[in-house]
């Protein structure tokens, strides 16, 4: 990283080339008050409590370190009688016309006005100023309470809202003292993220769950990960009395460190973790007794669980019992799980449940495992294409990645979907395609003669694809994200891309990144001389006002040019994968081949966490019936689900909040993910439930009811994990786990290519492209995805039923 | 000659003892009829002085609204981590409406097997909705009942000896039906 030298008070520092001046402060240890400064925002320079007095003979007033880069040799002050007074003075002036009723305030205790004044402020007004204005306060979206006269108009708010999220749903209107953060219609239509209110320094913007509930100094905050998407968002827990309260975001560094995400969460994150603390939480293991499912001890349920598992491996043989897990288990559970399935039962027939419109996990890592992005490699990346997925409507840390890419790396963003997506706004390119002809681009791509037949597949122009094909090469660094849309053979393709668009010398790279800077410079100046063309417009204001900043972090890449996000459905679909616990590795049936054979060869499936009836979406009635031919189905559960309904036994498990383990992102990372309250009822963890079966049915994985125990054998087992262990995950925040990159003398290349021509002539090329506008509501599709455990939560759950329902499932394959 | 000056001795010694005895007992006995100190508690009512920090009471306003607003602030205060509080949102128009503020604390308990009666937090409330009352009568059979609840810490305030409710906060002292405490304030 190149790096200047700067003084500060009089020290001479190193600061990054280009980066703010207040950013520059903070990394060596000096704290500069602010309100409209946050990271990963524009400069709005509005609320001048970061002044510094630069010693420069051109500049002789007080400067916003805000707004300044650094640059080599400046001399800066950033404490002294003058500052201070006009430090004290904007303080001042906020609270003339502020209500300070912190009382009655829930930001109380983490609030930045708050903070500030103690630091900075006096102790007293000279003000008497009775006429403060007095708007009422309100609820402004179902998860947003609104009080306007505690706002400091430092627009982090708006700015998160248009530059993290792109979805411009609330801003500021009226003037002067009168000014107030508002809703367009009265009530916020968005995706309901919540980042508005984490990111307000005030009270003004306010979580409706945390409303009063608690107070900041009193919760226990437990770092920990989320269980929804599969970006594994790092987020602070905050529990009281036993109850999971609120979950904020984990910060990269500062506030609270060790997180992936910056401030962001999403609305799963965020407002669906009530579903811990649902009243319909099955509390106590449940056996079946004729008709109905009765309560039993922990004794008589494992007791018959051993019993009756020995009874039918002894009788049909140990292949006769299926496995099924669910992709949001942790990677601790899934290795029980495999254990128990390989060394107690005796079946191959062990898999965590993905259907086959998910990414395939098992084409991709068929030959060794390609270079996998994480969040940081997004975020820097010079090229970025994204296939098969919309990442706002499904991976929403991701999409806020991409949007971080292109506003302040101007990263060329190409998305090929069939389906509408609002990151559309930041593209470079957007094709949209037929529906389902997404693998078709990956023929095209490695096999150039291919282009005009997959283009007329893909129903769009031939030159559309030779351009994209042509930003890939001309690329130095490019970040591959696809989604469910991209199938078996392509996606195994991915793996010629890196000999196939290799850039012929670093000089291309280098001018075809200039040319797009150049270019878009072009366009702003061009857009409009006395208007600054606002940021809906131009997505790439940012970087050509703040051209010095492109080049202040340093771009964090992989050895390979081409990088991969398979963005897999569950927050630990990856760590299943990697725990083997895969019918593709084991060899076995796969979950649905195990429901499909229920009654045949399959005489018991034990079912940890998931809902197959639910899953089946349209076929539910085809699975129940399969379920009810078998003799014995054990479910691991935390509600009485669909599936948990047609059991003989169910157990009830620990919800993320309430079990410890560690948890495999799409990125490859794994984070430890704490327990954060005491488990409900009499729930147990998932791997102390199979362990303790195992124990009953003669097999002693010899954990002695230790978790690390479980963990230190997946280091010393699972390729990647060497030298791991909780304490040092506990402490290091997410940690990348690489295995052997892809091994291309194992590609048999003629039938790849021979599978790719199946693919994209397989394509039905009658369907019309879809080229409408998106006009589903943001966080639609999102709040829908999880509904198996959405449904649970009581703040989720009503946009539900208000949103039509569930997606309905891809078809699985099941006998008439 | 040396018995009788012996005896002589004996004699004085006996009168000497005798006359600072009575000259001692007559400052006792003649405080006997003038002040009585012994309270004979808990039939007669004990003097106790307006400072003293007895168990606390819970405030309302003029409207009878709880003057409470949840803050958390005399929890934070407490240096024996005595008090528990959870917060609720009162949603009513303020005739309707159970405290003064839409912020009022659903459960309010003080642990007086925690509580050291420093004060802190009556120091700490800022609207002065908790007060130390003057009770001090704490015997129990188990330690549970020390953790005293929100209704009544408000009803304790009627309790007082100087304290007559108003007719809007005639139903707040009806609630928990407690005797006046039996004390004299000084
Ligand atoms: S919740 Fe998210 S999308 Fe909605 S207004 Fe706030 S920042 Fe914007
Ligand atoms: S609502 Fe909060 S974040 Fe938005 S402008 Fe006001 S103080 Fe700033
Ligand atoms: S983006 Fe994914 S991991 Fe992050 S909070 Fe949302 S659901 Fe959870
Ligand atoms: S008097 Fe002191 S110890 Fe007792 S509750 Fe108040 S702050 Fe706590
Ligand atoms: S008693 Fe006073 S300090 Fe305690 S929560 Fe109520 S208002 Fe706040
Ligand atoms: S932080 Fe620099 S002006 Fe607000």
């Amino acid at each position: 990283m190149e790096t200047v030298k700067i003084t500060i008070n009089g020290q001479e520092v190193a600061a990054p080339k280009g980066e703010l001046l207040i950013e520059a402060c903070e990394m060596n240890g000096v704290y500069l008050p602010r309100f409209c400064h946050f990271r990963g925002l524009t400069p709005q320079a509005s609320c001048r409590m970061c002044v510094v007095r630069v010693d420069n003979p051109k500049i002789p007033k007080l400067q916003t370190a805000c707004t300044m880069p650094v640059s080599d040799g400046m001399v800066v002050t950033t404490d002294s009688q003058e500052i201070e007074e006009v430090r004290s003075a904007m303080i001042e002036f906020l609270l003339s016309n502020h209500p300070v009723d912190c009382p009655v305030c829930d930001r109380a205790g983490e609030c930045e006005l708050q903070d500030q004044t103690y630091g900075f402020g006096e102790d007293r007004t000279r003000s008497q100023y009775d006429d403060k204005e007095n708007f009422l306060e309100r609820q402004i979206s179902p998860f947003i309470y609104n009080d306007p006269q505690r706002c400091v108009v430092c627009k982090r708010c708006t700015r998160v809202c248009e530059e993290w999220m792109d979805e411009f749903a609330i801003t500021t209107v009226n003037r002067g003292s009168q000014t107030l953060i508002s809703s367009f219609s009265g009530w916020v239509e968005c995706s309901d993220c919540g980042n508005c209110v984490d990111v307000c320094p005030t009270g003004t913007l306010l979580h409706v769950p945390y409303k009063y509930v608690a107070r900041p100094w009193d919760l226990k905050q437990t770092p920990t990960v989320c269980n929804f998407c599969s970006d594994g968002c790092s987020m602070l827990a905050g529990s009281r009395s036993e109850k999971l309260i609120r979950t904020v975001a984990r910060d990269g560094r500062g506030r609270t460190a060790g997180g992936i995400n910056h401030d962001f969460l999403c609305s799963l994150g965020r407002y669906t973790i009530d579903f811990v603390h649902n009243r319909q939480r099955v509390d106590r293991p449940m056996v079946r007794r004729g008709e109905h499912l009765v309560p039993a001890t922990w004794d008589e349920a494992l007791n018959f669980v051993a019993q009756r598992l020995s009874e039918i491996k002894a009788q049909n043989g140990g292949e006769s019992i299926g496995v099924i897990s669910a992709g949001r288990l942790m990677n601790e559970d899934q290795y029980v799980l495999r254990r128990f399935a390989e060394e107690t039962i005796g079946t191959k027939n062990a898999d965590f449940y993905h259907d086959d419109d998910e990414v395939d996990l098992a084409a991709f890592f068929k030959y060794g495992t390609p270079a996998i992005a994480t969040q940081e490699h997004i975020q820097s990346a010079d090229t970025i294409l994204l296939i098969g997925s919309d990442p706002n409507e499904e991976n929403p840390l991701t999409a806020f990645s991409i949007r971080w890419a292109v506003r302040q790396k101007a990263a060329r963003l190409v998305i090929v979907n069939s389906m509408p997506s609002r990151l559309e706004r930041q593209a470079q390119t957007a094709v949209r395609v037929r529906e389902g002809s997404e693998p078709a681009l990956i023929h095209a791509l490695v096999d150039e003669s291919r282009i005009n037949d997959a283009a007329s597949a893909m129903g769009v122009d031939a030159g559309q694809i030779s351009d994209i094909r042509r930003v890939l090469v001309e690329s130095a660094k490019v970040v591959v994200i696809f989604g469910d849309e991209l199938r078996s053979a392509a996606v195994e393709a991915l793996a010629l891309l890196e000999e196939t668009l290799a850039t012929p010398n670093p000089e291309v790279a280098e001018a075809s990144r200039k040319a797009h800077i150049d270019a878009l410079q072009r366009a702003v100046k061009s857009s409009n001389s006395t208007q600054k063309p606002s940021i809906n417009e131009n997505p790439y204001t940012y970087i050509v006002e703040h051209p010095t900043l492109e080049v202040a972090a340093e771009p964090v890449s992989s050895a390979t040019k081409f990088s991969f996000v398979p963005l897999v459905r569950y927050s630990n679909s990856m760590g299943a994968w990697q725990m083997g616990l895969d019918s593709a590795g084991t060899g076995g049936l796969s979950a649905q081949a195990m429901i499909n054979a229920a009654g045949g060869s399959i005489k018991a499936l034990y079912i940890a966490g998931e809902d197959v009836v639910s899953k089946a979406g349209g076929n539910a009635s085809i699975v129940r019936s399969q379920l009810e031919k078998l003799d014995l189905l054990v479910v691991q559960e935390m509600f009485l689900t669909d599936t948990a309904e047609l059991a003989d036994v169910v157990l009830p498990v620990t919800s993320f909040a309430e079990a410890q383990g560690t948890q495999v992102n799409n990125g490859s990372q794994v984070q430890f993910v704490r327990r954060t309250i005491p488990p409900v009822g009499q729930a147990r963890p998932d791997w102390m439930i199979v362990t303790q079966v195992a124990r009953l049915m003669g097999t002693d994985f010899n954990f002695q009811g230790q978790l690390k125990n479980v963990f230190k054998e997946i280091a010393e087992k699972i390729d990647g994990y060497s030298g791991l262990s909780h304490n040092l995950l506990a402490n290091e925040g997410a940690t990348i786990i690489r295995r052997a990159l892809p091994d291309s003398g194992r590609i048999d290349h003629a039938d790849l290519h021979n599978r790719l021509a199946m693919l994209t002539a397989a394509i039905d090329r009658s369907v019309a492209v879809d080229s409408s506008e998106l006009t589903a509501k943001a966080g639609s599709r999102l709040q829908n995805r999880y509904p198996l455990i959405t449904r649970y939560s009581e703040m989720i759950s009503p946009k539900l039923a208000e949103e039509s329902a569930l997606e309905a499932p891809a078809p699985v394959i099941f006998p008439a | 000659m040396s018995i009788l000056s012996n005896i002589i001795d004996a004699a004085k010694e006996v009168v000497e003892v005798a006359r600072t005895t009575a000259q001692g007992m007559s400052v006792t006995l003649s405080h006997i009829p003038t002040r009585k100190e012994t309270v004979s508690y808990p039939e007669e009512a004990v003097t106790i002085y307006r400072r003293f920090r007895g168990e606390h009471f819970l405030d309302v306003n003029e409207d009878g609204k709880e003057k409470c607003v949840s803050c958390f602030l005399c929890a934070a205060a407490c240096p024996a981590d005595a008090i528990y509080i959870e917060g609720a949102e009162d949603q009513r128009p303020y005739e309707e409406r159970i405290g003064q503020d839409h912020r009022y604390a659903k459960v309010y308990q003080i642990d007086y097997g925690r509580c050291i009666l420093c004060g802190f937090c009556v120091d700490a409330c800022p609207t002065d909705a908790i007060n130390h009352g003057h009770n001090f009568e704490w015997a129990v059979f188990t330690p549970g009942e020390m953790v005293k609840d929100k209704d009544f810490l408000l009803a304790n305030k009627w309790r007082e000896p100087d304290v007559t409710p108003n007719e809007n906060q005639l139903h707040l002292a009806a609630r928990q039906k407690m005797d006046k405490l039996n004390i004299i304030l000084k």
